[in-house]
Protein backbone atom coordinates (compact mmCIF):
# COMPACT_ATOMS: atom_id res chain seq x y z
CA UNK A 1 0.00 0.00 0.00
CA UNK A 2 2.62 2.50 1.42
CA UNK A 3 4.07 1.64 -2.29
CA UNK A 4 1.62 2.27 -4.39
CA UNK A 5 1.17 5.95 -2.68
CA UNK A 6 4.61 6.33 -3.25
CA UNK A 7 3.91 5.97 -6.33
CA UNK A 8 1.12 8.20 -6.93
CA UNK A 9 2.94 10.48 -5.41
CA UNK A 10 6.13 9.98 -7.70
CA UNK A 11 3.74 10.16 -10.62
CA UNK A 12 2.09 13.20 -9.18
CA UNK A 13 5.37 15.61 -8.63
CA UNK A 14 6.27 14.49 -12.28
CA UNK A 15 3.30 15.54 -13.86
CA UNK A 16 3.73 19.14 -11.92
CA UNK A 17 3.24 21.46 -14.65
CA UNK A 18 6.90 22.59 -14.55
CA UNK A 19 8.90 19.41 -15.26
CA UNK A 20 6.02 19.12 -17.73
CA UNK A 21 7.76 21.74 -19.59
CA UNK A 22 11.06 20.62 -19.08
CA UNK A 23 10.04 17.47 -20.58
CA UNK A 24 8.52 19.13 -23.39
CA UNK A 25 11.36 21.78 -23.78
CA UNK A 26 13.91 18.35 -23.87
CA UNK A 27 11.61 16.80 -26.08
CA UNK A 28 11.56 19.13 -28.83
CA UNK A 29 15.25 19.65 -28.19
CA UNK A 30 15.73 16.14 -28.50
CA UNK A 31 13.27 15.83 -31.75
CA UNK A 32 14.80 18.61 -33.67
CA UNK A 33 18.20 18.88 -32.81
CA UNK A 34 20.10 15.30 -31.24
CA UNK A 35 17.78 13.52 -33.59
CA UNK A 36 18.58 15.01 -36.86
CA UNK A 37 22.17 15.08 -36.07
CA UNK A 38 22.46 11.65 -35.51
CA UNK A 39 20.20 11.02 -38.69
CA UNK A 40 22.83 13.51 -40.01
CA UNK A 41 25.85 11.59 -38.77
CA UNK A 42 24.14 8.28 -40.03
CA UNK A 43 23.70 9.56 -43.46
CA UNK A 44 27.40 11.13 -43.64
CA UNK A 45 28.67 7.76 -43.33
CA UNK A 46 26.50 5.77 -45.98
CA UNK A 47 27.31 5.30 -50.04
CA UNK A 48 24.95 7.04 -52.07
CA UNK A 49 24.38 6.83 -55.88
CA UNK A 50 23.38 10.67 -56.75
CA UNK A 51 21.73 10.04 -60.06
CA UNK A 52 19.08 7.59 -58.58
CA UNK A 53 19.53 9.18 -55.37
CA UNK A 54 18.96 6.07 -53.44
CA UNK A 55 21.03 5.31 -50.06
CA UNK A 56 22.53 1.90 -49.77
CA UNK A 57 23.20 0.48 -46.49
CA UNK A 58 26.79 -0.32 -46.50
CA UNK A 59 29.05 2.37 -44.73
CA UNK A 60 31.80 4.16 -45.70
CA UNK A 61 34.04 6.93 -44.94
CA UNK A 62 34.65 8.21 -48.54
CA UNK A 63 32.24 11.22 -48.07
CA UNK A 64 34.26 12.29 -45.90
CA UNK A 65 37.41 11.93 -47.86
CA UNK A 66 35.57 13.89 -49.93
CA UNK A 67 35.13 16.89 -47.78
CA UNK A 68 39.21 16.81 -47.33
CA UNK A 69 39.06 18.61 -50.36
CA UNK A 70 37.22 21.47 -49.04
CA UNK A 71 40.14 21.52 -46.35
CA UNK A 72 41.44 24.77 -47.86
CA UNK A 73 37.94 26.79 -47.72
CA UNK A 74 37.07 25.29 -44.31
CA UNK A 75 40.67 26.96 -42.78
CA UNK A 76 40.24 29.76 -45.00
CA UNK A 77 36.95 30.61 -43.04
CA UNK A 78 37.96 29.95 -39.89
CA UNK A 79 40.95 32.29 -40.91
CA UNK A 80 38.32 35.24 -41.65
CA UNK A 81 36.12 34.18 -38.69
CA UNK A 82 39.46 34.73 -36.68
CA UNK A 83 40.12 38.06 -38.45
CA UNK A 84 36.39 39.34 -37.65
CA UNK A 85 36.64 38.76 -34.15
CA UNK A 86 40.21 40.55 -33.82
CA UNK A 87 38.71 43.75 -35.77
CA UNK A 88 35.45 43.24 -33.82
CA UNK A 89 37.11 43.21 -30.61
CA UNK A 90 39.48 46.51 -31.26
CA UNK A 91 36.25 48.02 -32.82
CA UNK A 92 33.68 47.31 -29.66
CA UNK A 93 35.83 47.60 -26.95
CA UNK A 94 36.04 51.57 -27.22
CA UNK A 95 32.50 52.17 -27.95
CA UNK A 96 31.87 49.33 -24.59
CA UNK A 97 34.18 51.52 -22.62
CA UNK A 98 32.31 54.77 -23.88
CA UNK A 99 29.25 53.77 -22.54
CA UNK A 100 29.79 52.13 -19.54
CA UNK A 101 32.82 54.32 -18.26
CA UNK A 102 32.47 57.84 -19.97
CA UNK A 103 28.78 58.00 -20.01
CA UNK A 104 27.83 58.24 -16.42
CA UNK A 105 24.29 58.41 -15.81
CA UNK A 106 22.77 54.61 -16.17
CA UNK A 107 19.46 55.54 -17.74
CA UNK A 108 21.39 57.96 -20.93
CA UNK A 109 23.51 54.46 -21.04
CA UNK A 110 20.18 52.32 -21.56
CA UNK A 111 18.94 54.54 -24.02
CA UNK A 112 21.97 54.74 -25.83
CA UNK A 113 22.49 50.99 -26.13
CA UNK A 114 18.52 50.79 -27.16
CA UNK A 115 19.27 53.63 -30.16
CA UNK A 116 22.03 51.25 -31.42
CA UNK A 117 19.90 47.73 -30.66
CA UNK A 118 16.84 49.28 -32.44
CA UNK A 119 17.81 48.43 -36.21
CA UNK A 120 18.96 44.80 -35.45
CA UNK A 121 15.31 43.99 -34.36
CA UNK A 122 14.87 44.77 -38.12
CA UNK A 123 14.69 41.65 -40.21
CA UNK A 124 17.98 40.60 -40.99
CA UNK A 125 16.96 39.87 -44.84
CA UNK A 126 15.58 43.72 -44.82
CA UNK A 127 18.74 45.39 -43.56
CA UNK A 128 21.03 42.82 -46.48
CA UNK A 129 18.84 44.59 -49.25
CA UNK A 130 20.65 48.05 -48.26
CA UNK A 131 24.00 46.66 -49.60
CA UNK A 132 23.19 47.54 -53.03
CA UNK A 133 22.33 51.24 -52.57
CA UNK A 134 25.07 51.58 -50.02
CA UNK A 135 28.07 49.60 -51.58
CA UNK A 136 26.99 49.58 -55.30
CA UNK A 137 29.00 50.94 -58.09
CA UNK A 138 26.82 54.24 -57.90
CA UNK A 139 26.02 53.70 -54.41
CA UNK A 140 26.24 55.92 -51.29
CA UNK A 141 29.99 55.90 -50.67
CA UNK A 142 31.46 55.99 -54.34
CA UNK A 143 28.70 58.74 -54.65
CA UNK A 144 30.14 60.86 -51.27
CA UNK A 145 33.68 60.12 -52.28
CA UNK A 146 33.48 60.97 -56.04
CA UNK A 147 31.49 64.26 -55.02
CA UNK A 148 33.82 65.14 -52.75
CA UNK A 149 37.31 64.49 -54.92
CA UNK A 150 35.18 66.45 -57.87
CA UNK A 151 34.58 68.83 -55.44
CA UNK A 152 38.70 69.53 -55.03
CA UNK A 153 39.33 69.29 -58.54
CA UNK A 154 40.40 65.55 -58.71
CA UNK A 155 38.90 62.97 -61.15
CA UNK A 156 37.79 60.10 -59.63
CA UNK A 157 36.66 56.67 -61.05
CA UNK A 158 33.92 54.46 -58.63
CA UNK A 159 35.59 51.38 -57.55
CA UNK A 160 33.92 48.13 -57.07
CA UNK A 161 32.68 47.67 -53.83
CA UNK A 162 29.61 45.47 -53.49
CA UNK A 163 31.01 41.66 -54.96
CA UNK A 164 34.39 41.83 -53.28
CA UNK A 165 35.81 40.10 -49.80
CA UNK A 166 35.76 44.00 -48.53
CA UNK A 167 31.62 44.00 -49.12
CA UNK A 168 31.88 40.62 -46.99
CA UNK A 169 33.74 42.23 -44.14
CA UNK A 170 32.15 45.36 -44.12
CA UNK A 171 28.37 43.77 -44.02
CA UNK A 172 30.05 41.17 -41.48
CA UNK A 173 31.26 44.38 -38.99
CA UNK A 174 28.17 46.00 -39.30
CA UNK A 175 25.66 42.60 -38.36
CA UNK A 176 28.13 41.68 -35.69
CA UNK A 177 29.70 44.58 -33.87
CA UNK A 178 26.87 44.93 -31.25
CA UNK A 179 27.11 40.77 -30.64
CA UNK A 180 30.52 42.18 -29.32
CA UNK A 181 29.66 45.18 -27.56
CA UNK A 182 26.90 44.39 -25.43
CA UNK A 183 28.21 41.23 -23.55
CA UNK A 184 32.23 43.93 -23.01
CA UNK A 185 29.22 46.45 -21.68
CA UNK A 186 27.95 44.43 -19.48
CA UNK A 187 31.22 42.94 -18.06
CA UNK A 188 31.82 46.33 -17.78
CA UNK A 189 28.87 46.95 -16.04
CA UNK A 190 30.31 45.00 -13.22
CA UNK A 191 33.89 46.57 -12.54
CA UNK A 192 33.59 48.29 -9.56
CA UNK A 193 35.30 51.87 -10.17
CA UNK A 194 37.03 51.65 -6.84
CA UNK A 195 39.71 49.21 -8.09
CA UNK A 196 40.42 52.24 -10.82
CA UNK A 197 41.05 54.37 -7.76
CA UNK A 198 43.34 51.78 -5.68
CA UNK A 199 45.30 50.94 -8.36
CA UNK A 200 45.58 54.62 -9.14
CA UNK A 201 46.75 54.71 -4.86
CA UNK A 202 49.09 52.37 -5.68
CA UNK A 203 50.79 53.84 -8.26
CA UNK A 204 49.91 51.87 -11.19
CA UNK A 205 50.42 53.43 -14.83
CA UNK A 206 47.73 54.12 -16.99
CA UNK A 207 48.37 51.18 -19.60
CA UNK A 208 48.95 49.35 -15.92
CA UNK A 209 45.69 50.32 -14.98
CA UNK A 210 44.17 49.42 -18.43
CA UNK A 211 45.50 46.14 -18.76
CA UNK A 212 45.19 44.77 -15.12
CA UNK A 213 41.86 45.73 -14.22
CA UNK A 214 39.61 46.84 -17.32
CA UNK A 215 41.32 44.64 -20.01
CA UNK A 216 41.39 41.39 -17.52
CA UNK A 217 37.42 41.87 -15.74
CA UNK A 218 36.17 42.22 -19.14
CA UNK A 219 37.35 39.33 -20.54
CA UNK A 220 34.21 37.01 -19.86
CA UNK A 221 32.55 39.45 -22.25
CA UNK A 222 35.21 39.53 -25.03
CA UNK A 223 34.96 35.54 -24.74
CA UNK A 224 31.40 35.46 -25.02
CA UNK A 225 31.02 38.38 -27.93
CA UNK A 226 34.00 35.91 -29.54
CA UNK A 227 32.12 32.83 -28.86
CA UNK A 228 28.84 34.44 -30.29
CA UNK A 229 30.64 36.10 -33.47
CA UNK A 230 32.66 32.79 -34.57
CA UNK A 231 29.61 30.36 -34.47
CA UNK A 232 26.90 33.23 -36.70
CA UNK A 233 30.40 34.12 -39.00
CA UNK A 234 31.59 30.44 -39.75
CA UNK A 235 28.27 29.06 -40.54
CA UNK A 236 26.98 32.01 -42.55
CA UNK A 237 26.29 31.82 -46.17
CA UNK A 238 23.75 33.83 -47.25
CA UNK A 239 26.39 37.45 -46.36
CA UNK A 240 28.96 36.08 -49.21
CA UNK A 241 25.82 34.75 -51.19
CA UNK A 242 24.61 38.32 -51.24
CA UNK A 243 27.86 40.87 -51.36
CA UNK A 244 30.62 38.22 -51.57
CA UNK A 245 30.92 37.69 -55.20
CA UNK A 246 33.03 34.44 -55.15
CA UNK A 247 33.64 35.18 -51.93
CA UNK A 248 33.65 31.50 -50.45
CA UNK A 249 32.70 30.18 -46.93
CA UNK A 250 32.58 26.40 -46.07
CA UNK A 251 28.83 27.91 -45.71
CA UNK A 252 28.46 28.26 -49.23
CA UNK A 253 29.96 24.81 -49.84
CA UNK A 254 27.30 23.34 -48.50
CA UNK A 255 24.67 25.07 -49.69
CA UNK A 256 25.89 24.21 -53.20
CA UNK A 257 26.74 20.35 -52.61
CA UNK A 258 23.09 20.51 -51.41
CA UNK A 259 22.21 21.92 -54.67
CA UNK A 260 24.12 19.80 -56.50
CA UNK A 261 21.86 16.89 -54.67
CA UNK A 262 25.38 15.73 -53.33
CA UNK A 263 23.77 15.43 -49.67
CA UNK A 264 26.00 12.91 -47.72
CA UNK A 265 28.84 14.74 -49.02
CA UNK A 266 27.58 17.75 -47.88
CA UNK A 267 26.33 16.64 -44.53
CA UNK A 268 29.70 15.02 -44.04
CA UNK A 269 30.70 18.95 -44.40
CA UNK A 270 28.32 19.92 -41.64
CA UNK A 271 29.33 17.60 -39.46
CA UNK A 272 32.79 18.81 -39.42
CA UNK A 273 31.63 22.30 -38.75
CA UNK A 274 29.37 20.87 -35.95
CA UNK A 275 32.27 19.79 -34.36
CA UNK A 276 35.14 22.54 -35.30
CA UNK A 277 32.36 25.29 -33.65
CA UNK A 278 32.05 22.64 -30.41
CA UNK A 279 35.93 22.63 -29.88
CA UNK A 280 36.00 26.48 -30.62
CA UNK A 281 33.67 27.43 -27.88
CA UNK A 282 35.25 24.62 -25.81
CA UNK A 283 38.46 26.26 -25.90
CA UNK A 284 36.84 29.84 -25.59
CA UNK A 285 35.30 29.00 -22.55
CA UNK A 286 38.85 28.13 -21.14
CA UNK A 287 40.50 31.09 -21.52
CA UNK A 288 38.13 32.33 -18.65
CA UNK A 289 34.86 31.73 -16.15
CA UNK A 290 31.65 32.84 -18.49
CA UNK A 291 29.13 32.50 -15.28
CA UNK A 292 31.01 35.47 -13.66
CA UNK A 293 28.92 36.93 -16.41
CA UNK A 294 25.38 35.33 -15.66
CA UNK A 295 25.44 35.65 -12.32
CA UNK B 1 41.16 62.60 -19.95
CA UNK B 2 38.47 64.69 -21.75
CA UNK B 3 40.36 64.85 -24.96
CA UNK B 4 39.87 60.92 -25.11
CA UNK B 5 36.27 61.20 -24.01
CA UNK B 6 35.95 63.48 -26.88
CA UNK B 7 37.27 61.47 -29.51
CA UNK B 8 35.18 58.22 -28.05
CA UNK B 9 32.65 60.75 -28.64
CA UNK B 10 32.73 61.13 -32.06
CA UNK B 11 33.79 57.23 -32.69
CA UNK B 12 30.03 56.59 -30.94
CA UNK B 13 28.83 58.76 -33.81
CA UNK B 14 30.40 56.98 -36.37
CA UNK B 15 29.87 53.62 -35.22
CA UNK B 16 25.86 54.83 -34.98
CA UNK B 17 25.76 55.78 -38.50
CA UNK B 18 27.39 52.59 -39.54
CA UNK B 19 24.95 50.85 -37.64
CA UNK B 20 21.53 53.02 -39.29
CA UNK B 21 23.19 53.19 -42.74
CA UNK B 22 21.31 50.43 -44.12
CA UNK B 23 18.30 50.90 -42.89
CA UNK B 24 17.80 54.31 -44.13
CA UNK B 25 18.80 53.70 -46.87
CA UNK B 26 16.22 50.75 -47.56
CA UNK B 27 13.71 53.55 -46.73
CA UNK B 28 15.07 56.21 -49.09
CA UNK B 29 15.09 53.91 -51.74
CA UNK B 30 11.61 52.92 -51.77
CA UNK B 31 10.43 56.13 -52.92
CA UNK B 32 12.71 56.38 -55.61
CA UNK B 33 11.55 56.55 -58.90
CA UNK B 34 12.91 54.19 -62.18
CA UNK B 35 13.88 50.64 -61.43
CA UNK B 36 17.99 51.19 -60.90
CA UNK B 37 18.96 51.05 -57.19
CA UNK B 38 21.72 53.98 -57.56
CA UNK B 39 22.37 57.43 -56.71
CA UNK B 40 21.18 60.53 -57.61
CA UNK B 41 18.15 60.64 -56.63
CA UNK B 42 15.63 62.48 -58.90
CA UNK B 43 11.92 62.39 -57.62
CA UNK B 44 9.83 60.35 -54.93
CA UNK B 45 7.11 58.11 -55.51
CA UNK B 46 4.77 55.64 -53.52
CA UNK B 47 4.32 53.37 -56.67
CA UNK B 48 6.54 50.51 -55.08
CA UNK B 49 4.26 50.51 -52.14
CA UNK B 50 0.30 50.73 -54.15
CA UNK B 51 1.12 50.82 -57.67
CA UNK B 52 -0.42 48.35 -60.13
CA UNK B 53 1.86 45.60 -60.64
CA UNK B 54 3.65 45.31 -64.14
CA UNK B 55 5.82 42.60 -65.71
CA UNK B 56 6.27 41.40 -62.60
CA UNK B 57 8.81 43.66 -61.68
CA UNK B 58 7.06 47.10 -61.13
CA UNK B 59 4.48 48.44 -59.15
CA UNK B 60 3.40 48.19 -55.32
CA UNK B 61 4.29 45.03 -53.27
CA UNK B 62 0.83 44.99 -51.69
CA UNK B 63 -0.08 43.67 -55.56
CA UNK B 64 2.42 40.79 -55.12
CA UNK B 65 0.70 38.02 -54.19
CA UNK B 66 4.28 36.18 -53.74
CA UNK B 67 5.07 38.75 -51.28
CA UNK B 68 1.72 38.94 -49.51
CA UNK B 69 1.36 35.46 -49.04
CA UNK B 70 4.97 35.08 -47.53
CA UNK B 71 4.75 37.80 -45.29
CA UNK B 72 1.89 36.41 -43.42
CA UNK B 73 3.37 32.78 -43.44
CA UNK B 74 6.38 34.74 -41.63
CA UNK B 75 3.57 36.44 -39.09
CA UNK B 76 2.06 33.48 -38.38
CA UNK B 77 5.45 31.22 -38.13
CA UNK B 78 6.51 33.95 -36.03
CA UNK B 79 3.66 34.52 -33.46
CA UNK B 80 3.66 30.47 -33.02
CA UNK B 81 7.02 30.30 -32.08
CA UNK B 82 6.94 33.34 -29.85
CA UNK B 83 4.23 31.66 -28.05
CA UNK B 84 6.07 28.19 -27.68
CA UNK B 85 9.19 29.87 -26.91
CA UNK B 86 7.75 31.61 -24.12
CA UNK B 87 5.82 28.87 -22.58
CA UNK B 88 8.93 26.66 -22.67
CA UNK B 89 11.70 29.39 -21.66
CA UNK B 90 10.07 30.45 -18.69
CA UNK B 91 9.29 26.90 -17.44
CA UNK B 92 12.50 25.50 -17.91
CA UNK B 93 14.00 28.72 -16.61
CA UNK B 94 11.83 28.15 -13.45
CA UNK B 95 12.99 24.36 -12.43
CA UNK B 96 16.19 25.06 -13.60
CA UNK B 97 16.95 27.24 -10.13
CA UNK B 98 16.74 23.92 -8.69
CA UNK B 99 18.65 21.26 -7.72
CA UNK B 100 18.10 18.11 -9.65
CA UNK B 101 19.72 15.38 -11.55
CA UNK B 102 19.93 15.80 -15.32
CA UNK B 103 20.07 19.79 -14.98
CA UNK B 104 22.96 20.48 -16.44
CA UNK B 105 22.35 17.87 -19.40
CA UNK B 106 19.29 20.22 -19.89
CA UNK B 107 20.98 23.38 -19.89
CA UNK B 108 24.12 22.28 -22.13
CA UNK B 109 21.65 20.27 -24.26
CA UNK B 110 19.73 23.71 -24.80
CA UNK B 111 22.13 26.01 -25.62
CA UNK B 112 23.65 23.52 -28.72
CA UNK B 113 20.66 24.69 -30.21
CA UNK B 114 22.45 28.09 -30.70
CA UNK B 115 25.95 26.90 -30.54
CA UNK B 116 25.51 24.22 -33.85
CA UNK B 117 25.79 25.78 -36.91
CA UNK B 118 22.56 26.91 -38.40
CA UNK B 119 23.66 25.81 -41.79
CA UNK B 120 24.57 22.13 -40.33
CA UNK B 121 21.62 22.24 -38.07
CA UNK B 122 19.17 23.12 -41.13
CA UNK B 123 20.17 20.65 -43.27
CA UNK B 124 20.34 17.65 -40.55
CA UNK B 125 17.01 18.42 -40.17
CA UNK B 126 16.17 19.30 -44.09
CA UNK B 127 17.85 15.15 -44.07
CA UNK B 128 16.02 13.69 -40.97
CA UNK B 129 12.06 15.62 -42.73
CA UNK B 130 13.29 13.96 -45.79
CA UNK B 131 14.06 10.09 -44.66
CA UNK B 132 10.93 10.20 -42.47
CA UNK B 133 8.74 11.63 -45.47
CA UNK B 134 7.52 14.24 -43.52
CA UNK B 135 6.42 16.86 -46.27
CA UNK B 136 8.06 20.45 -45.49
CA UNK B 137 5.49 22.78 -43.77
CA UNK B 138 5.02 25.59 -41.17
CA UNK B 139 5.50 23.45 -38.01
CA UNK B 140 9.02 22.01 -39.78
CA UNK B 141 10.04 25.76 -40.14
CA UNK B 142 8.25 26.98 -36.55
CA UNK B 143 10.14 23.79 -34.50
CA UNK B 144 13.76 24.73 -35.92
CA UNK B 145 13.21 28.09 -35.24
CA UNK B 146 12.42 27.43 -31.58
CA UNK B 147 15.38 25.19 -31.07
CA UNK B 148 17.30 28.51 -32.51
CA UNK B 149 15.07 31.22 -30.28
CA UNK B 150 14.81 29.02 -26.79
CA UNK B 151 18.71 29.68 -25.60
CA UNK B 152 18.55 32.83 -26.26
CA UNK B 153 15.53 33.52 -24.14
CA UNK B 154 16.66 31.06 -21.24
CA UNK B 155 20.01 32.90 -20.80
CA UNK B 156 18.33 36.42 -21.13
CA UNK B 157 15.94 35.03 -18.27
CA UNK B 158 18.44 33.16 -16.03
CA UNK B 159 21.05 36.23 -16.33
CA UNK B 160 18.11 38.68 -14.96
CA UNK B 161 15.68 36.79 -12.21
CA UNK B 162 14.72 38.62 -9.12
CA UNK B 163 17.41 37.50 -6.72
CA UNK B 164 14.86 36.85 -3.52
CA UNK B 165 12.52 35.30 -5.96
CA UNK B 166 12.64 31.41 -4.27
CA UNK B 167 12.50 33.16 -0.69
CA UNK B 168 9.46 35.30 -1.51
CA UNK B 169 7.92 31.62 -3.31
CA UNK B 170 8.62 30.31 -0.04
CA UNK B 171 6.87 32.62 1.89
CA UNK B 172 3.59 32.29 -0.36
CA UNK B 173 4.13 28.14 0.75
CA UNK B 174 4.22 28.88 4.00
CA UNK B 175 0.40 30.60 3.58
CA UNK B 176 -0.53 27.16 2.63
CA UNK B 177 -1.20 28.40 -0.99
CA UNK B 178 -0.98 26.33 -3.82
CA UNK B 179 1.81 25.62 -6.41
CA UNK B 180 -0.75 27.18 -9.10
CA UNK B 181 -1.37 30.27 -6.89
CA UNK B 182 2.38 30.84 -5.94
CA UNK B 183 3.59 30.87 -9.79
CA UNK B 184 -0.14 33.16 -10.48
CA UNK B 185 0.17 35.86 -7.74
CA UNK B 186 3.98 35.65 -6.65
CA UNK B 187 6.07 34.24 -8.87
CA UNK B 188 4.95 35.63 -12.27
CA UNK B 189 3.71 39.08 -11.50
CA UNK B 190 7.75 39.26 -10.70
CA UNK B 191 9.28 37.99 -13.36
CA UNK B 192 6.52 39.21 -16.13
CA UNK B 193 9.32 41.60 -17.88
CA UNK B 194 11.51 38.49 -18.39
CA UNK B 195 8.63 36.72 -19.84
CA UNK B 196 7.83 39.49 -22.08
CA UNK B 197 10.75 40.24 -23.05
CA UNK B 198 11.68 36.62 -23.93
CA UNK B 199 8.76 36.55 -26.06
CA UNK B 200 9.98 39.65 -27.92
CA UNK B 201 13.21 37.70 -28.80
CA UNK B 202 11.44 34.77 -30.03
CA UNK B 203 9.19 37.00 -32.01
CA UNK B 204 12.14 39.19 -33.48
CA UNK B 205 14.67 36.30 -33.81
CA UNK B 206 11.99 33.97 -35.59
CA UNK B 207 10.96 37.27 -37.71
CA UNK B 208 14.39 37.21 -39.01
CA UNK B 209 15.71 34.14 -39.41
CA UNK B 210 16.92 32.83 -43.34
CA UNK B 211 19.64 30.16 -42.60
CA UNK B 212 18.19 27.63 -41.20
CA UNK B 213 14.57 28.28 -42.63
CA UNK B 214 16.02 28.30 -46.22
CA UNK B 215 16.55 24.53 -46.04
CA UNK B 216 13.47 23.63 -44.09
CA UNK B 217 10.53 26.29 -45.21
CA UNK B 218 7.98 24.58 -47.59
CA UNK B 219 8.87 25.27 -51.37
CA UNK B 220 6.14 27.53 -53.05
CA UNK B 221 5.08 29.29 -50.41
CA UNK B 222 8.49 30.61 -48.35
CA UNK B 223 8.54 32.82 -45.17
CA UNK B 224 9.32 36.45 -45.97
CA UNK B 225 13.44 36.55 -45.05
CA UNK B 226 13.72 33.41 -47.63
CA UNK B 227 11.54 34.79 -50.67
CA UNK B 228 13.71 38.13 -50.00
CA UNK B 229 17.18 36.12 -49.33
CA UNK B 230 16.74 34.33 -52.92
CA UNK B 231 15.60 37.76 -54.59
CA UNK B 232 18.41 38.76 -53.26
CA UNK B 233 21.79 36.70 -54.32
CA UNK B 234 24.06 38.60 -56.62
CA UNK B 235 21.39 41.09 -58.02
CA UNK B 236 19.67 43.98 -56.78
CA UNK B 237 16.19 43.43 -56.12
CA UNK B 238 13.23 45.34 -57.73
CA UNK B 239 12.31 48.85 -55.64
CA UNK B 240 9.46 47.27 -54.07
CA UNK B 241 11.16 44.72 -51.72
CA UNK B 242 12.74 48.35 -50.76
CA UNK B 243 8.83 49.69 -49.70
CA UNK B 244 7.90 45.96 -48.29
CA UNK B 245 11.26 46.33 -46.12
CA UNK B 246 10.36 49.76 -44.82
CA UNK B 247 7.11 49.26 -44.04
CA UNK B 248 7.93 45.94 -41.52
CA UNK B 249 10.53 48.04 -40.17
CA UNK B 250 8.54 50.57 -38.94
CA UNK B 251 6.07 48.12 -37.57
CA UNK B 252 8.12 46.09 -35.91
CA UNK B 253 9.86 49.47 -34.70
CA UNK B 254 6.61 50.52 -33.27
CA UNK B 255 5.65 47.01 -31.55
CA UNK B 256 9.19 47.15 -30.00
CA UNK B 257 8.85 50.47 -28.55
CA UNK B 258 5.42 50.20 -27.15
CA UNK B 259 6.86 46.72 -25.89
CA UNK B 260 10.08 48.51 -24.36
CA UNK B 261 7.62 51.18 -22.74
CA UNK B 262 5.36 48.33 -21.29
CA UNK B 263 8.57 46.87 -20.22
CA UNK B 264 10.31 49.33 -18.43
CA UNK B 265 6.59 50.92 -16.99
CA UNK B 266 5.89 47.76 -15.52
CA UNK B 267 8.99 47.56 -13.18
CA UNK B 268 8.56 50.60 -11.39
Amino acid sequence: MTNTMMRGKRIRKLVKASNLFVISSLFITIIFLLLPFIFGLIVSLLTYTPGARVYEVSFTIENYLYALRYWSIIYSTIGYSLLLIAILITLAFPLAYFLSFVIKSERIQFILLFFLLTPFLIDWSIRMMAWYPVLGERGFFNYLISWIFNSLGIPWTPIKMIHTSFAVFFTWIQSYILFMTVPIYFAMLKIDPILVKAAETLRAGKLQRFYHIIFKLSLPGIVVGSIFVFVMSMADYATPAIVGGGFMTIGLVIVELVGWLLWPQALAISLVLIFIALAAVYLMLKVTDIRRLIY
Amino acid sequence: MARLNKILCVYFIIIAILIYLPIIHVIVFSFKTGAGISYPLERLTLDWYIGPTKMGWFGGFINDKMIVSSLWNSLYIAIVVMIITTLLVTMTALALRREFRGRDFIFYVTLLGFIIPGVSLGLCNLVLFQLLKIPLSMWTCVFVQVVYAVPFGLILMLARFEPRLARYEEAARLHRASEWQVFKNVTFPLIRPQVLSAALFGFVLSLGEVVRSFFVAPHGSPTLPVLIYSQLTSQPPSPKYYALGTVVSIVSIVLLFISAILLTWKRQ
